[in-house]
């Protein structure tokens, strides 16, 4: 497979970098889902239009770099090598999952999860749903819930009601936030909560209630679903395996949104945790550079994007108190079943992973790694090829039988 | 619709319908068993965590990133 522009991931920003490309180049569009859209405009139908000289595969999953300006591809098909000219990274980000007692129980989900398999169908009717985490995200995850007839019992940010004034006197700069925050923090008023959070989830063989800390009162509420997301960490792993350079995790890339590495570029929350609107500029403007076209008429949207990036992070960052969550019998690496007991003594991610196997199943660190980086800190992780987890048949593409 | 097999009994589902969502709306709240033993269910519903897996015609798949389609076998077996 041959593209002039590839672009790894199919939302807002990948789909604006596709487009925006378009006009000088073929594109090849690839996603690892079922439908493009990413996790904002999962199941929307109408999505932007994607010229004619875009091919958009779904089911794709990027293995790794091949070899010079060539990725190994894991495709419905069986594996395949893809070799391209520019390469645009927008792979965006995942939910942080803190760990606390009972988080393992089948529905106990992230709270972008629970938007995500509402989006896609599941049948939330009559369900009693308590939300926890931290970021506006929990504000739009209760209005869809309740928009279903979910029943949402409370939503527990973790922030202070402090953090949240500053940010809710600053979201007026932001032309359409002001309106949505509005919209969503009506709604939610009765049983929204600061300085709270879900300290256990309780049952036996599925989730049937949860334990809470709202300020000082301790609360009991029996439930269907709890759905906890403390915000956001990029899916950086290919690009760090293709070299480039991150700060704190995050893509680091010039006004161009090229990445250190020449010719791969980067577009959407894999820089910064900034929503639809930075990921869209983003991705116009990779799509643009990539293809030497100006860009000059986006840089003003992107300033405005990023001052958001700053807001969000300044608003909801996480307290302390989260790592108190954690007791040594909770289970950390929930594909290896290590409980926080076994690790915390290393202090050491490399370590606790020689040691324990932390970090070596399926998901390959995604889940637990970021939450240990959070409860003992250390460096930040390795990546080793292949990105994702496959079947041993699909290291070996037919190119090379 | 479409008929799927879920540990051996049919379903009708949509089709391309995601086959997390299709197993939760009926009514199986775990789709796997863990090292430990402990019932699990998928977490982040978008391909990242693995706790959905399944296995589908034989294979190993994320329950989340599978669309439905006509005849698929599913065991909630996988390791």
């Amino acid at each position: 497979m041959r593209a002039e522009v590839a672009v790894i991931g199919a939302g807002p920003a990948g789909i604006f970098a596709a487009r925006a490309a378009a006009s000088e180049a073929q594109v090849l569009l690839l996603d690892d889902n079922i439908r493009p859209g990413g996790q904002i405009w999962r199941r929307n139908p109408n999505l932007p239009a994607l010229p004619g000289n875009v091919t958009l595969k779904m089911g794709v999953r990027v293995l790794g770099p091949w070899s010079q300006r060539s990725l190994l591809l894991e495709t419905p098909s069986g594996p395949t090598i893809l070799q391209y000219d520019r390469l645009i990274l927008a792979t965006g980000a995942r939910e942080l999952f803190l760990p606390f007692k009972g988080w393992t129980l089948p529905n106990v989900i992230g709270a972008g999860a629970l938007q995500a398999l509402i989006k896609e169908g599941w049948n939330v009717r009559g369900k009693r749903i308590a939300i926890a985490g931290t970021g506006p995200l929990l504000l739009e995850v209760a209005a869809l819930a309740r928009k279903l007839g979910g029943k949402v019992l409370c939503i527990l940010e973790q922030a202070l009601a402090s953090q949240l004034l500053a940010f809710a006197s600053r979201i007026a700069l932001y032309p359409g936030k002001p309106l949505q925050a509005v919209r969503l923090g009506s709604g939610a008023f009765p049983t929204y909560r600061t300085g709270s959070f879900i300290v256990e989830a309780i049952g036996n063989e599925q989730l049937t209630a949860v334990a809470c800390q709202m300020g000082e009162k301790r609360v009991h509420l029996d439930c269907d679903i709890a759905a906890v997301g403390y915000g956001l960490v990029p899916n950086n792993e290919l690009a760090m395996l293709l070299g480039c350079g991150t700060r704190r995790g995050f893509l680091v890339v010039d006004d161009n949104q090229c990445t250190t590495v020449n010719n791969v570029f980067a577009a959407g929350e894999i820089t910064g945790i900034g929503g639809a609107e930075k990921s869209m500029v983003e991705g116009e403007i990779a799509g643009l550079r990539a293809t030497g076209q100006p860009a000059d008429h986006c840089r003003r949207r992107r300033e405005l994007s990023w001052k958001f990036v700053k807001l969000l992070e300044n608003s909801f960052r996480l307290s302390p108190a989260l790592k108190d969550l954690v007791t040594d019998d909770t289970v950390l690496c929930r594909c290896e079943d290590v409980t926080f007991g076994e690790v915390s003594k290393f202090q050491n991610w490399r370590l606790a992973k020689l040691q324990r196997r932390i970090g070596m199943g399926p998901c390959q660190g995604r889940v637990c790694g970021p939450a240990f980086s959070f409860l003992c800190g250390g460096e930040p992780l390795t990546v080793r090829p292949p990105v994702l987890a496959t079947h041993l048949e699909n290291l070996i593409p037919k190119e090379e039988l | 619709m479409k008929q799927i097999l879920i540990n051996g009994s049919p379903e009708l589902v949509e089709e391309g319908a995601s086959l997390l969502v299709v197993l939760l709306n009926h009514g199986r709240s775990a789709q796997r068993i863990s090292v430990s033993g402990a019932h699990r269910s998928g977490l982040c519903a978008m391909g990242v965590c693995f706790e959905c897996r399944v296995t589908v015609d034989g294979k190993v798949v994320r329950a989340c990133q599978t669309g439905c389609r006509d005849g698929m076998e599913v065991w909630l077996d996988a390791r």
